[in-house]
């Protein structure tokens, strides 16, 4: 499932969690990339881990291309209706200005880097290790009342749903199909239709299924445990300590950029 | 015979949800353009929110579009900060809503709890990405205005849907009534 | 309604390296008012095959004649083909999705451009070919009944399109004896109005009983083809493709062993009693 493409790189070691911390800092340093300087050491950063990760250029480029439509719309409304002032050239609502052009590069460009990162970082860890990831995030969580072996049930049990589900809504879709619902053909308004024969029956499988899984855990002792530190087995490589004081000093670089 | 919904069983009945993040999603995109407009991501975070509370509102409400950007690449990176930040806030705001508002029916309080919902988490995650994507440079009435007018036949199916689901989910006993009352059939 | 099936493939997840041949160069003709078993191990293709007849999946090579025409050809007209095939998919109470039991069953002829009244008149039609009273269930919501009533109700669902062509995915599975030989009793008459049914089952008693015609699938491939006397008498072969047999076969292959000699070999428990009955008037 997804991208994950195996390989022996630099980022492939690295474990799930040291990559997703990596990825916030990245994530704010794009937000806050703001002058040229800045997209200038995203590029660097950008290139260099597309080189760690082994991952081709062809494939990255394919990913954006894919996506070239939106970049255009995007880039083109911030040139035309950015800012009236200072325009090389007015005509009606269209105005081209230096700063209309600086805005859509930007946010074209954010876009970019963002999807670069990702792809590095869903390409170089397997499902597995990000639902893991995940859900050492969402610990903070356990604020709120839900324990920390709660939350890895929940996690687990939602992935290990997701065929399961998949099937019994293929299945379902497939039925409906059968008797006559519109999916294929037809106005918005008759698609819209089949939405509820579809929507209904899934909900239902989905918490039939809960239900049934919810009371074989019950009667196996199953009981919601109090929050509790989890085991941490942590060893912390180099590596892994590296990576985050990178992404962390490119992120305040940006900052002062 | 009343009973209350578990402890073990809202967790479960979250990862449900979860699932349904994602499945329901994929399911759509059989349907051409159906994605955009129904937004079938929001309908089971919803959900869970009415039915299981808060807390497993908010944890469907962030881990369900983060899951399904991690296991299917939908929602995109570049979406999915504002899209998170829109069903934690539905989550939360359904399920807090489900415990204060009691008007001794069914729908009328499943729709007061949607629309709240579904108002709350568009006015903050608009106010939310104009603040982070654009630094103050469009207004914040754009930003909520946009998201309110393209998603306009989304919001009505969840609505039409959403308390059709709850009620079937209650009429097949798979949750208890919120309100039980005597039965009168007899077979 | 003929079906034919000609070199039909059919491939999962092809696109990728571990694409799977569910169905391999499979020809098939069923003609117009036959009652056919399918048979085969688990994973052997049967549901594959019957959604391809459906129309529900496209074949991967090869072409889905029904009534001669070829239903995915462009321009065919698939309103038409969801209301001549009838498919129950297995559990098929999970689709149900409405608030009354009319409109649930009504969901099939939404379409139809019929008025409500004439709607309700085929509605009626079908729960009380079900063994519904009309009247009584109408306004039920379908989540109020049991387990084997919800089973009716989703099958009422199906017949109420008055399908020339009637598949069903083991509909029998998971209910007690009594409604599983009453639910025998409904197919079979159906198919004496003129239905053309596809049965894919387990249970060779029930097929032996009803079916005219039985096709064991192995491995994506139809490997027998024949009346349930000729496919179920060679037991090394039933017990190669796991299709089993009949109660009464195996109780007759159990006498014979201990010297009872039978003319036939009898397959159901009527053609057993009778055989049992002939063998001791004539003296044993």
């Amino acid at each position: 499932m997804g991208q994950y493409m195996p390989g022996n790189s630099v980022f492939h070691k690295m474990r799930g969690t040291t990559k997703l911390i990596c990825f916030f800092w990245i994530l704010t340093a794009v937000l806050l990339t703001d002058s040229a300087a800045g997209f200038f050491l995203l590029f660097l950063t950008a290139g260099a881990s597309i080189a760690l990760a082994g991952i081709g250029l062809r494939n990255m480029g394919k990913t954006i291309a894919r996506l070239k439509v939106f970049f255009s719309v995007i880039f083109l409304m911030n040139l035309f209706f950015f800012s009236p002032e200072q325009a090389w050239w007015s005509c009606w609502i269209f105005h081209i200005s230096p700063a209309g052009f600086e805005q859509g590069a930007g946010v074209v460009m954010r876009v970019v880097f963002l999807l670069v990162f990702s792809r590095i970082l869903i390409a170089t860890t397997t499902p597995v290790e990000l639902t893991g990831a995940l859900e050492i995030l969402l610990l903070p969580l356990g604020v709120f009342g839900i324990s920390t072996g709660e939350l890895a049930m929940i996690l687990s049990v939602a992935v290990q749903f997701i065929p399961i589900l998949s099937k019994e809504a293929d299945q379902i879709r497939k039925a409906q199909i059968a008797r006559g619902a519109k999916f294929e053909s037809g106005h918005l308004r008759d698609r819209a239709k089949s939405v509820l024969p579809v929507v209904i029956p899934v909900f239902l499988a989905a918490f039939r299924r809960a239900d049934e899984l919810a009371l074989a855990m019950e009667a196996r002792g199953y009981r919601k445990t109090k929050a509790q530190r989890k085991q941490c087995k942590f060893r912390v490589h180099v590596r892994d300590v590296q990576a985050v004081v990178l992404s962390c000093a490119v992120c305040i670089t940006q900052i002062l950029l | 015979m009343k009973h209350q919904l578990s402890e073990v069983k809202c967790a479960v009945l979250t990862a449900a949800s979860i699932a349904l993040c994602i499945v329901l999603p994929m399911a759509f995109h059989a349907i051409p353009n159906a994605g955009n407009i129904f937004l079938p991501m929001h309908i089971p975070v919803l959900i869970c929110g009415l039915v299981c509370g808060w807390r497993y509102g908010l944890l469907c409400g962030i881990a369900g579009p983060v899951l399904s950007a991690v296991l299917t690449g939908m929602p995109p990176a570049a979406v999915l900060p504002g899209m998170a930040a829109e069903t934690a806030v539905f989550g939360v705001a359904a399920g807090f809503m489900m415990k204060t508002v009691h008007t001794k029916r069914l729908f009328p309080d499943l729709y007061i709890s949607l629309i709240t919902a579904i108002l709350l988490g568009k006015v903050i995650s608009g106010a939310a990405k104009a603040l982070i994507f654009s630094a103050g440079q469009y207004s914040m009435a754009a930003w909520v205005s946009a998201s309110f007018i393209t998603a306009w036949p989304g919001l009505l199916l969840q609505l039409a849907l959403i308390p059709a689901v709850v009620a079937a989910l209650e009429k097949s006993k798979l949750i208890p009534a919120r309100y039980p009352k005597k039965s009168g059939r007899f077979q | 309604m003929s079906i034919e099936l000609n070199q039909i493939s059919f491939c999962y997840a092809s696109h990728t390296s571990y694409g799977e041949y569910a169905l391999r160069e499979v020809e098939l003709f069923i003609g117009d008012g036959e009652f056919v078993g399918i048979m085969g191990h688990t994973g052997c293709g049967k549901t594959t095959l019957a959604q391809i007849v459906a129309g529900l999946l496209p074949p991967f090579a090869g072409t889905v004649k029904i009534d001669g025409y070829d239903i995915n050809k462009k321009g065919y007209d698939r309103k038409l083909l969801r209301k001549k095939v009838g498919f129950v998919f297995q559990y098929p109470e999970h689709q149900l999705f409405e608030t009354t039991v009319e409109r649930e069953v009504a969901f099939g002829l939404k379409y139809g451009g019929l008025s409500w009244n004439e709607r309700m008149e085929r509605v009626k039609d079908a729960l009380e070919c079900m063994g519904f009273a009309f009247e009584r269930v109408r306004k039920e919501s379908p989540m109020s009944f049991s387990g084997g009533e919800k089973r009716r109700i989703a099958i009422a669902g199906v017949l109420v399109s008055d399908p020339d062509i009637l598949i069903l995915d083991e509909p029998t599975a998971g209910l007690d004896a009594k409604s599983r030989s009453s639910l025998h009793k409904i197919i079979a008459k159906l198919n004496q109005r003129g239905a053309t049914v596809l049965w894919i089952s387990h249970d060779a008693d029930s097929l032996c009983k009803y079916a005219d015609r039985i096709i064991v699938l192995e491995k994506g491939k139809i490997v027998m083809d024949g009346p349930p006397r000729e496919v179920f008498a060679d037991q090394t072969k039933t017990e190669q493709y796991q299709i089993g047999t009949s109660q009464a076969r195996v109780i007759s292959e159990m006498l014979q062993k201990r010297g009872f000699k039978f003319e036939r070999k009898p397959i159901t428990y009527q053609e057993l009693l009778d055989d049992l009955c002939n063998y001791f008037k004539k003296g044993g």
